[in-house]
């Protein structure tokens, strides 16, 4: 006999904030079946597409999945980023591509409640559709350039200061090192150089003294965090400060920023979204929305963002703190 | 060098050393148990994110 499934986690098994969900729908009683990218093997999964119906089994116990399903948590990749390692094998290639497209599959089950959908979060991620949107709603954004001309920055001034940052998440591998490319504010003459023709890069006006917000949609709640350095304001990239000198302490929002969260993620197709904004001269400036971002370390007693999103899941809204 | 390469910063890659030590998954309650029950119950226990990256304490940003 198998049993229905009415949630479906499809995550990673390092995904640990995915645990606190889990422990969260568990509690609840509910029925959901969480499938993990490294440990598909392990498992016997049969989709019939059309049904739409997917079977588990794993140990002689089974799930079926179908279209009762009434929610999918998605923390899979969407985008493939991961594309210098040429040391793979064969097998792992073949399990790569073929495993994360059987996941992508479950879109066939359309009349579940996604958070987020695949293909609203695949869009969601374009940081240029991420700064059109949110001037849309009204967000204020610091000017802006997506370039790799250096020319078309010959009226800056020498020494004009910019914030520097990549058009997409930059995560390289060379050989047992990896890069990660971080926002830097510089002099323009350090970025307006003959070698930026080789890739587009993102030039944005700088906000020098700014206190970095993020901020947690779930659904219609919503929670907002400082990220503090020692008690302080940081300036440039706060993900460069020591994680034992971070401190988040709670930030009330103006109710019409609150407003413009929530509409830009409903204007992206979200239900989680993770906006990074910045307070600086008196105005929220939008900086970033990330459809996939980590919210563990904002977890609190006070503010269970995990029951938010089991709740969510249980297509039962639960009100914010 | 592009500037963007210049200005990365490199890290030694240790994917392993996110994994929980002394504790083990189970499927059917999709949580990790240590000694004293699911490390979900336990702050200090529970890694706050996969921390693939290690400096940044963010994801591989939905990889």
């Amino acid at each position: 006999m198998a049993e229905a499934v009415d949630v479906l986690i499809l995550s990673s098994d390092l995904d640990f904030a995915t645990d606190r969900v889990c422990r969260e729908l568990g509690r609840r009683g509910s029925s959901f079946l969480r499938l993990n990218r490294e440990s598909l093997p392990a498992l016997s999964l049969t989709l019939d597409p059309v049904a739409p119906t997917l079977r588990c089994n794993f140990e002689g116990r089974n799930w079926i999945v179908d279209n009762s399903l009434q929610s999918v948590w998605w923390r899979v990749g969407t985008f493939d980023r991961d594309i210098s390692d040429r040391t793979l094998d064969l097998q792992t290639q073949l399990q790569r591509s073929q495993w994360s497209a059987f996941l992508r599959s479950m879109m066939v089950f359309a009349g579940a409640k996604w958070i987020n959908h695949p293909a609203a979060t695949y869009e969601a991620e374009t940081k240029a559709v991420q700064l059109s949107v949110a001037r849309e709603v009204g967000f204020d954004i610091p000017q802006t350039a997506m370039s790799n001309d250096p020319v078309a920055f010959i009226d800056f001034k020498p020494g004009t200061r910019v914030a520097f940052k990549s058009i997409d998440t930059l995560l390289l591998r060379e050989g047992d090192t990896q890069l990660f490319g971080y926002t830097t504010l510089l002099e323009i003459e350090h970025v307006a150089v003959h070698d930026l023709r080789l890739s587009p890069a993102t030039i944005q006006a700088p906000l020098e003294t700014k206190l970095d917000l993020r901020v947690t949609v779930v659904g219609d709640a919503i929670w907002c965090a400082e990220v503090r350095g020692r008690g302080e304001q940081i300036e440039g990239d706060w993900r460069l400060t020591p994680k034992d000198e971070l401190t988040y302490p709670e930030h009330v929002l103006p109710p019409g920023i609150e407003r413009r969260c929530r509409a830009l993620v409903a204007r992206l197709g979200l239900v989680f979204g993770a906006i990074d904004l910045a307070l600086a001269n008196g105005r929220y400036w939008f900086i970033e929305i990330n459809p996939t971002g980590e919210w563990g370390w904002l977890e609190r007693p006070e503010w269970s963002i995990a029951a938010t999103i089991a709740g969510e899941l249980e297509c039962r809204s639960i009100s914010s703190h | 060098m592009h500037p963007l390469l210049a200005l990365a910063r490199r890290t030694p890659i240790n994917e392993r050393a996110v994994r929980p030590t002394e504790a083990t998954y189970d499927f059917v309650s999709g949580l990790w148990y240590g000694k004293g029950g699911p490390l979900a119950d336990n702050p200090d226990e529970l890694p706050s994110t996969k921390k693939f990256d290690v400096e940044t304490g963010e994801d591989q940003k939905g990889q």
